[in-house]
């Protein structure tokens, strides 16, 4: 009866032994969710996957890139790794270069001259003050030229060069209003690009957003039925 | 639009009105003489300024609330008084036109009872005496001893005797003296009572046109 048991396990061992299943590492420059599909079936989400030696047709996909699709030989050993390499999604690079043109216009006619305006409201204030302290310097150094044989160049350049930035700050602040107030209804009018792809597998699809808490962009599922 | 034109004209109104100060008034009061000779500290009546600039027809000028300067020569002065205000955008300006002058001894009066024949009056190393000073005089009527116009005596302002005597007989009696600083005493009259104070000398000065 021992005998017997010993035998039954023995070859229980060596038909499980005889699958012979590879461990294969799969590297993939892709996105940080990777999607895979082995002769059609999905497979698990990781990147180590126990697949059986041979010819495999593979899917490959992760969002913002092209679906990857090739063969695999998977040779007879323990474990081995593969590198796939995903090539960006065309309309993904489309998307990215709308959104940068996007954001180029909203800084030109809403960012830019609320930050002119901003500037030359918040200066106006110190400048009025030192303008103000530099013309009296002005009205003495002109009085003392007169009759202490001093220069007033110095205090002229100095009134000059303040007057200059006084009349720019207010300059400033009424252009970057004006240009606010003008361009206000065509920022509103300005459409932010969508980019949607669709998960080949699942056929969900998904849309890039902005974690409103760490402010980074992730990726947020659209399920559609 | 309608918060961001209010915040503007709000922005406007503080400026406005922190700008929104009183005129500066140029004024001065030290009226048609000013004293030769002497070192003088003269300061304005001046209102609402932020500071005083002086301009005197000799080609000098001063930057302060007051003037500090000595008129070697006496003649006629003329000094532009400009009072600016905070940041020198406003002024107001006054020109006043002076007379520089030593002071110049008018004339002595006496007040009281003497029996003096003659009274003698010594400033310095001038000396002036009068007889017929016997009887009683009075504020409406003293006896008077006239320096200007025959005698020109200058008040310099510096510390300077003035002895006051009666003379009876041969000899002339001590009444009264006194040792003032000029540069600081500016009175006028200066008073110099008797020691047994039935008699004061009141001794005026004028400044010459």
């Amino acid at each position: 009866m021992r005998r017997f048991l010993l035998l039954t396990m023995l070859s229980l061992s060596l038909n499980i032994n005889g699958q012979e299943l590879t461990k294969v590492r799969f590297f993939v420059n892709g996105g940080s969710a990777v999607f895979m599909r082995l002769e059609g079936e999905l497979l698990p989400v990781s990147n180590v996957q126990s697949i059986t030696p041979g010819v495999h047709r593979i899917e490959v996909w992760s969002p913002t890139f092209a679906l990857y699709k090739s063969k695999i030989n998977i040779p007879e050993k323990d474990s081995i790794g593969h590198y796939i390499e995903l090539k960006p999604d065309k309309d993904y690079v489309e998307y990215q270069f709308e959104l940068d043109n996007f954001k180029q216009k909203v800084f030109m006619r809403n960012t830019a001259p609320l930050m002119l305006a901003g500037a030359g409201i918040l200066a106006f204030p110190f400048l009025h003050v030192a303008r103000k302290n530099l013309h009296e310097d002005l009205v003495k150094e002109n009085f003392k030229s007169q009759y202490f044989r001093v220069s007033s160049e110095s205090a002229e350049t100095r009134y000059n060069s303040i007057n200059g930035l006084y009349f720019g700050s207010i300059g400033a602040a009424v252009l970057g209003t004006g240009l606010y107030l003008a361009l206000r209804k065509n920022v509103k009018a300005l459409q932010k690009p969508v980019y949607i792809q669709k998960n080949p597998f699942t056929l969900e699809d998904f849309r890039l957003s902005l974690n409103e808490i760490n402010r980074a962009p992730e990726i947020g599922l659209q399920l559609s039925f | 639009m309608m918060k961001y034109a209010s915040l503007l004209i709000v922005t406007f109104l503080v400026f406005a009105l922190s700008s929104c100060e009183k005129r500066p008034e140029a004024c001065l009061d030290f009226g048609d003489y000013l004293e030769a000779g002497d070192n003088l500290i003269i300061e304005s009546c001046s209102k609402n300024y932020e500071f005083l600039t002086w301009e005197f027809n000799d080609n000098r000028g001063y930057i302060g609330d007051l003037f500090e300067r000595q008129f070697e020569l006496e003649g006629n002065y003329q000094v532009k008084l400009t009072a600016y205000s905070d940041g020198g955008y406003r002024s107001d300006e006054l020109t006043h036109e002076f007379r520089a002058s030593y002071r110049y001894i008018d004339r002595f009066e006496i007040i009281g009872e003497s029996d003096y024949s003659a009274f003698i009056v010594d400033f310095k190393n001038d000396r002036w005496s009068l007889g017929i000073a016997t009887g009683i005089f009075l504020e409406d009527a003293p006896f008077v001893i006239n320096v200007l116009p025959n005698d020109t005596a200058r008040i310099a302002p510096t510390s300077v005797n003035l002895d006051f005597y009666g003379r009876r007989a041969f000899s002339n009696v001590p009444l009264g003296k006194s040792n003032l600083n000029y540069h600081i005493f500016k009175d006028n009259p200066v008073v110099v009572t008797s020691e047994d104070g039935k008699l004061e000398l009141r001794m005026y000065w004028k400044f010459l046109d």
